[in-house]
């Protein structure tokens, strides 16, 4: 019935008005569709604007089809700064003389007030810095070692050779006396000053 | 030659004779005149199409006359391999399918028939006189038909009036719809259920209608 309705009266094959004679609801169903489409299409060809409506219909379409090839001569409109060149507004001639002058003035102020202040003489501003003070400190160390002792403890025995050993190293670091002593160089502290107050 | 000597050369009783080819030739020469005649004589039916499709006489104006004004931007790129109103067809389509997409027209309601026939107030081809049984019964029957076209979808009612109005192939409209045939099938039998449930239209069975099916068979 889809295809009958579709492709149109052309195409019904045998089989299907059999079916359409024999079958009385897809009969009716298929007229119902047939009277639909029936209806729809004598509706829509019988509607059409009067005859009037038409002459002016093809002239506004003659405007329109003139108007297309007719390639719009309008002047390019220049851009908004140039447009701003080329403006001028009508002032009185006492109210420009004065914007004249208040404008040289003006000039004439900033270029002075900028002059004074280069010929001022640059202020030296004191403030503490704190930096970083690096020491540096050099130690000097003597060291006596009793030579003679040595030379016996060389000679002696192998077994109070490390008991001997251990005795001088005891005597290493502390000296027997200091009197005579005089360090060949002394410590040598450098400062740095300027640092924090607490630093010396 | 200019376009006001050769207009001058084409009197109105010439223009009336001249054949669509050498109207098709002058317009693709620049002519607005020759180009005119060519649409005096498919406008009616473009515009009518137009105006089943978007269901609202401004719009179909409009719509219709956007189809002029392409055919004529575009006349020039005419080969004479399919008939003109073939080419015009196809720009139609086009147009159509276009507003569809960017949907700039679909108006607000749509026009009546009483509207439709205020266009002059005249005369149309349905009788003016609405006080006539006939006239009364049109005035309905139309306006069930289009809201019942209203409630399709646009593509399913371009492609059912491009087969029951236009009376194109099916292949010939999935061409131009650009789908397959099965589709544009779908689309007309859909639509047909539709305008019926909506139409209400519930009629005994006919015999004549199987008889005339099987005679046309």
């Amino acid at each position: 019935m889809t295809e009958l309705l579709t492709e149109g009266a052309a195409t019904p094959t045998h089989e299907l008005l059999i079916e359409l004679r024999c079958c009385s609801e897809c009969r009716e169903e298929f007229d119902a569709l047939k009277n639909t489409l029936y209806v729809t299409t004598r509706t829509i060809e019988s509607v059409a604007p009067p005859d009037e409506y038409w002459s002016d219909y093809h002239a506004s379409l003659r405007r329109k089809l003139l108007a297309s090839r007719a390639p719009a001569v309008t002047p390019s409109e220049p851009s908004w700064w140039a447009r701003l060149f080329k403006t001028s507004v009508p002032v009185p001639v006492p109210v420009g003389l004065a914007l004249v002058l208040l404008f040289a003035g003006a000039l004439l102020y900033t270029s002075r007030a900028s002059t004074t202040k280069q010929q001022q003489e640059p202020t030296v501003v004191r403030m503490p810095v704190e930096v970083p003070v690096i020491q540096e400190r050099v130690v000097t160390r003597t060291v006596y070692r009793d030579r003679y002792r040595t030379v016996v403890l060389r000679t002696g025995s192998k077994v109070n050779d490390q008991s001997t050993l251990a005795r001088s190293q005891k005597s290493d670091v502390v000296p027997a006396t200091l009197i005579g002593f005089k360090p060949i160089e002394q410590i040598k502290l450098t400062v740095i000053k300027g640092g924090t107050g607490n630093e010396k | 030659m200019t376009n006001s000597q050769r207009h001058a050369v084409l009197t109105d009783r010439e223009t009336e004779l001249i054949s669509e080819a050498d109207l098709i030739r002058l317009a693709q020469a620049d002519d607005t005149d020759a180009f005119c005649q060519l649409a005096e004589r498919y406008a009616r039916r473009i515009y009518l199409l137009a105006f089943h499709y978007c269901r609202n006489a401004q719009d179909a104006e409009d719509l219709s006359q956007e189809v002029w004004l392409k055919a004529y931007q575009s006349l020039t790129g005419f080969r004479c391999d399919a008939s003109f109103y073939t080419w015009l067809r196809r720009i139609t389509i086009n147009t159509f399918l276009n507003h569809q997409r960017s949907r700039s027209f679909l108006r607000q309601g749509q026009t009546t028939i009483a509207q439709f026939l205020a266009l002059d107030a005249n005369t149309t081809s349905i009788p003016s006189d609405l006080a006539s049984e006939k006239a009364i019964f049109n005035k309905v029957l139309f306006e069930n038909v289009m809201n019942a076209l209203a409630e399709l979808t646009p593509s399913q009612r371009l492609i059912f009036l491009l087969r029951h109005y236009e009376g194109m192939s099916y292949e010939e409209i999935a061409n131009a719809m650009n789908c397959s045939v099965g589709t544009a099938k779908k689309s007309v039998w859909r639509a047909i259920v539709k305008l019926r449930s909506r139409l209400e239209v519930v009629e005994s069975p006919r015999e004549e209608t199987l008889a005339e099916l099987a005679t046309e068979h």
